[in-house]
C-alpha cells in the first residue's frame, strides 16, 4: 500500500499546494475536503469546506489523548453544533494556490436547524446546463440526523456568492442517510451513488415537489437508478463515494478516486478509523478496467478527497487533512503505472488492521456448539468477537424474531453481536454516540436501527416505546467505551422496568485496574435477578472483558458460573473439545 | 507561504520527522491556520513523547495555544494544560497558563496555587516556540495578582513592588504594576478596600490585570 501518494506525486514532477482561507475569517478552525472543476476556460474553481471546528486526533502511540479521548471535534463549548460554511474560490491554474473565494451564502434558502451537524458537507461543485451547482449532503432539517444529498445552484459574480436554489434529492425506497454520490461530470443530473456493485442515479430537476418539516419547507426533487451492477468485487472495507466521476482518456472510460474507513479500537478501547483511498476506472460502458490498491495521501489517519480533475498530462486532486487542512496535489497521470492495482483474477488481499483481537468465528463444518438450538444447522456465519451472537441464540433455542437493545452499536458488521440476529428477523434499537459508526451503519447495514445517542444520558423506556419494543426485550448488549462508560449507561437502564432475557456486559476487567466496573456491575445486575452464568469471557486466555447473564424467568437450563474470578476463554465455554 | 510551502514539502518527503512537523505547524500557526497547526504540533509531541520531553512539552502547549487563540473551548484548554503538565511537571509555562485560567474566573485560589507552583521552575531554557510566555516575572505578576484576592494583601502589595524593579518586563505589564503599586499603596483597612472590583483599563492591551480598590 501506498502511504504517501503525495511524495510519489512530488517525486514525479507533481506539486503540492495548501489552500487557505485567512485565518481571520475562519477563526483559525478546520479547513478541509476540497472539491475542484475546471470551467471550459481553463479557470479552476474549488469548494473548500469549513468546519466550524478543530480536529483533535491523536495519532501513532496515543500518547496525548485529549480531555475528551483520542478523536474529538473541539466545537465550541456553548455550542456543540458541527457547523459547516463553504467558500468558492477559484484557483490559478499554475499553482493552484487561492487566487479569490467568496462564502457562500446560503440565507436565501436556510431554515432553522435541528440538528447537530449544520450546513452542507463535503459539497462537489460542478456545472451542468451552464448553471453552477454545489451538491453535498444536509442532516440539520430533521431531529432525527436523516440526511439527503442537496443540489444547490449558487449565482457567483465578482461581488456576490448566493444560493439561489436548494432541492433535497429523495429517494425511493426510504433510507436514513444519504451522502458521498459522486456526480458524473460528463453526464448531467446523474450520480453514481454506489461504486461496487455500481449504482448509478439520475435526478429529476423537473419532478418537484415540497415537504414541511418542523421549522420550514424543503423542496424536494426525486431520483431514479437507471443504472445497476450486480457484480461486485470483494473487497475488506468496501467503496464510498469520494471524488466526483471524470472522463479519462480518449476511449470514453471514466475514473474516480473513491474512500474506505477501517474501523479499529486502540488498546484503550477506544474506536478510531483509518481512511484509504483508491483510484477506480470504468470502461465506456461502465465495466470496472482498473482498481488501484488503497493509499493515503499524506500519511495521516483520516483524510478524505471530493477533489479530482485532468489538467493537461496531470492528474489534480484535492483533499482534506485530519479535517484541519486542504491540499491540492498535482501528479503527472503517467505516475498512475507506478501504482499498484488490484488482480481481479486473485483473491484480493486484506488491508492490514490494527484490532485488539480478530473475532472468533463459529465454522459450522468444524465446531460443535455446547449448547446446540433450533435452526443451527442453517447458521453459515456469525459476527460477534466471541460468540455473543451464538450465546444468545443458545440461551433461547435460536428464537426468531426477537428483539435487541445494543448499547455501543460499534460497527455493523465486524464484531458485532447483533447482526446475526438481524439476519434471523430480530429487530431492535442499536445506539453508539460516534456518528462514523452511524455512516457505517447506514452505508453497510441500512435496515438496522442505529440511534445517533448517548447511551448515558437516553431515556430508555422511551426509547422502547419509539421504537416498538415492549418491556421485555430478550437480548440487551452493553458496550461502550470506557468501561466506566457502560457502567454508567447501565445504571441508567430501569432494570425496576425493562426486562431482559440475556445480557452480555462488558467490564473489560482486563484494562480495568481498580475493578470498579466489574464489581459494581455485578452487584447491580445479580440484585435485579439475574444470574451471571459465565464470567470473565476472554477473546483469548489473559483478556477477560465480558461477563454473560440469563433472566432465569425467560432462559432454563444455564447453570450459573461457581469461580466468578476465572477467566474463561470463550471458545473453551461455547464450543466442545 | 514561501516557508509553508517549504516545510510543507518536507513534510511529505519524511512526514515522521517530528521537527519539521512542529516547524510546519509553527507556519500554519503564523498564518492563522490554527487547526492545522494543532495538527502537526500533535503529531510532533505524540513522535517525541519518548524522545525529547523539552520539545514534547512545547507542541503540547502549542495545541493548546491554538485552541486559546480560536477561544470558546476553555474546559478543553483546561484538560490541555493539564495534560502538559502532567508529561512535564518541572517546566513553569503551563503552570502559568493554568494561573491565568483560573483567575480570569475569579478562581483566585487555584490561581495562586499555581503561580506558586510555576514559581518553584523558574530559570529554565527557553522552549523552542512562542507559547505566549513572557517570563518568568509574569508566575510572581500573577501571584501578585491573586495574592491581593485571597486577603494577603500585605504579600500582594510587597510583590507588586519587588516586581517593579525586574528588568525586561513587557511595557505593557509595567504599566499595570505601577498603577497598582500607586493604587495599593493607600494605607486603609476599611471594608471599600476589600470589597474590591476588576476593571478592564481600557488602555490595557493584556489581560485583566487591574484592582481597584
Amino acid at each position: 500500500m501506498i502511504d504517501n501518494l503525495a511524495k510519489l506525486a512530488i517525486n514525479s514532477g507533481g506539486s503540492i499546494t495548501p489552500l487557505i482561507i485567512p485565518g481571520e475569517l475562519i477563526d483559525g478552525t478546520g479547513l478541509c475536503n476540497v472539491s475542484l472543476f475546471k470551467e471550459e476556460n481553463g479557470d479552476i474553481i474549488a469548494n473548500i469546506r469549513h468546519v466550524h471546528y478543530t480536529l483533535y486526533h491523536s495519532e501513532f502511540d496515543q500518547k496525548f489523548n485529549c480531555k475528551w479521548g483520542v478523536l474529538s471535534y473541539l466545537n465550541p463549548e456553548d455550542d456543540i453544533h458541527l457547523i459547516t460554511g463553504n467558500y468558492l474560490c477559484k484557483l490559478n491554474p499554475d499553482t493552484l494556490e487561492v487566487d479569490s473565494f467568496q462564502k457562500i451564502d446560503t440565507t436565501k434558502n436556510d431554515i432553522t436547524p435541528i440538528w447537530d451537524f449544520h450546513g452542507l458537507e463535503d459539497v462537489r461543485t460542478f456545472r451542468w446546463d451552464d448553471k453552477l451547482y454545489v451538491c453535498g449532503v444536509r442532516r440539520d432539517v430533521k431531529d432525527n440526523g436523516e440526511g439527503r444529498m442537496e443540489l444547490c445552484e449558487v449565482e457567483w459574480s465578482k461581488n456576490i456568492c448566493i444560493e439561489q436554489t436548494r432541492d433535497r434529492i429523495e429517494v425511493d425506497p426510504h433510507t436514513y442517510l444519504e451522502k458521498n454520490w459522486m456526480p458524473i461530470f460528463d453526464m448531467p443530473y446523474h450520480f453514481v451513488k454506489w461504486a461496487n456493485p455500481l449504482e448509478i442515479v439520475k435526478v429529476n430537476p423537473e419532478d418537484k415537489s415540497t415537504q414541511t418539516v418542523k421549522k420550514g419547507t424543503l423542496n424536494i426533487i426525486s431520483s431514479e437508478t437507471v443504472i445497476k451492477k450486480d457484480d461486485k468485487i470483494n473487497l475488506p472495507l468496501g467503496l464510498r463515494g469520494s471524488s466526483p466521476v471524470i472522463l479519462f482518456g480518449d476511449k470514453g472510460d471514466r475514473m474516480c478516486i473513491t474512500h474506505e474507513t477501517d474501523f479499529f479500537h486502540h488498546p484503550g478501547m477506544m474506536k478510531d478509523a483509518h481512511y484509504y483511498h483508491r483510484f477506480l476506472i470504468w470502461d465506456k460502458d461502465w465495466n470496472v478496467k482498473s482498481l488501484s490498491k488503497p493509499f493515503k495521501f499524506m500519511g495521516a489517519m483520516i483524510e478524505f478527497c471530493c477533489g479530482l480533475l485532468v489538467q493537461d498530462d496531470n492528474l489534480i486532486m484535492s483533499y482534506g487533512y485530519q479535517d484541519n487542512a486542504a491540499y491540492a496535489l498535482k501528479m503527472p497521470i503517467k505516475t498512475l503505472n507506478e501504482l499498484e492495482w488490484e488482480d481481479f483474477s486473485t483473491e484480493i488481499e486484506n488491508i492490514e488492521t490494527t484490532t485488539w483481537h480478530e473475532p472468533l468465528i463459529y465454522n459450522p463444518l468444524t465446531d460443535k456448539l455446547k449448547v446446540p438450538f433450533e435452526g443451527l444447522e442453517n447458521i453459515t456465519k456469525n459476527y460477534s468477537q466471541c460468540y455473543q451472537d451464538m450465546f444468545v441464540l443458545s440461551c433461547l433455542n435460536g428464537k426468531r424474531n426477537g428483539t435487541y437493545l445494543e448499547i455501543g452499536a460499534g460497527h455493523p458488521y465486524y464484531g458485532n453481536n447483533t447482526a446475526l440476529l438481524e439476519e434471523l428477523g430480530w429487530r431492535g434499537a442499536s445506539l453508539d454516540i460516534n456518528p462514523a459508526s452511524g455512516q457505517s451503519w447506514e452505508e453497510n447495514r441500512p435496515n438496522g436501527n442505529f440511534i445517533l445517542q448517548d447511551a448515558i444520558t437516553t431515556d430508555y423506556i422511551q426509547l422502547c416505546k419509539s421504537n416498538g419494543l415492549s418491556r421485555y426485550i430478550d437480548y440487551l448488549q452493553l458496550d461502550i467505551d470506557p468501561s466506566y462508560n457502560t457502567l454508567q449507561a447501565l445504571k441508567n437502564i430501569p432494570l425496576d422496568v425493562l426486562e431482559f432475557g440475556v445480557i452480555t456486559y462488558e467490564h473489560d476487567f482486563y484494562i480495568d485496574k481498580d475493578e470498579t466496573c466489574r464489581k459494581e456491575s455485578r452487584e447491580i445486575l445479580q440484585n435485579a435477578g439475574y444470574i451471571l452464568v459465565a464470567s470473565n469471557i476472554s477473546p483469548d486466555k489473559n483478556s477477560p472483558y465480558e461477563d454473560w447473564y440469563i433472566n432465569p424467568k425467560y432462559v432454563k437450563g444455564y447453570k450459573n458460573e461457581e469461580k466468578f474470578e476465572k477467566i474463561l476463554f470463550a471458545k473453551d465455554y461455547m464450543i466442545n473439545g | 507561504m514561501d516557508k509553508l510551502n517549504k516545510y510543507l514539502k518536507a513534510y511529505v518527503n519524511d512526514p515522521l520527522d517530528p521537527y519539521i512537523n512542529a516547524q510546519l505547524g509553527e507556519e500554519y500557526e503564523l498564518i492563522g491556520q490554527g487547526a492545522a497547526a494543532l495538527s502537526y504540533f500533535l503529531r510532533a509531541a505524540e513522535l517525541l513523547h519518548d524522545k525529547d520531553p523539552e520539545m514534547t512539552y512545547c507542541c503540547l502547549l502549542k495545541t493548546w495555544k491554538q485552541i486559546h487563540n480560536t477561544t470558546r473551548r476553555e474546559q478543553w484548554e483546561l484538560g490541555q494544560l493539564q495534560t502538559a503538565v502532567a508529561y512535564f511537571p518541572q517546566r513553569p509555562e503551563a503552570y502559568l497558563h493554568l494561573s491565568l485560567h483560573h483567575s480570569k474566573r475569579e478562581e483566585w485560589k487555584e490561581s495562586y496555587m499555581y503561580s506558586c507552583l510555576g514559581l518553584l521552575y523558574q530559570n529554565k531554557s527557553k522552549l523552542p516556540y512562542n507559547i505566549n510566555y513572557p517570563g518568568d516575572y509574569m508566575l510572581l505578576f500573577q501571584k501578585a495578582f491573586t495574592s491581593w484576592y485571597i486577603g494577603q494583601r500585605q504579600e500582594s502589595k510587597k510583590l507588586w513592588s519587588q516586581l517593579e524593579n525586574i528588568k525586561d518586563i513587557l511595557p505593557e505589564h509595567m504599566v499595570i504594576i505601577q498603577h497598582n503599586i500607586k493604587t495599593l499603596g493607600k494605607e486603609t483597612d476599611s471594608l471599600q478596600e476589600i470589597n474590591f472590583k476588576m476593571s478592564v483599563g481600557e488602555n490595557l492591551t493584556t489581560e485583566k490585570y487591574s484592582i481597584i480598590t
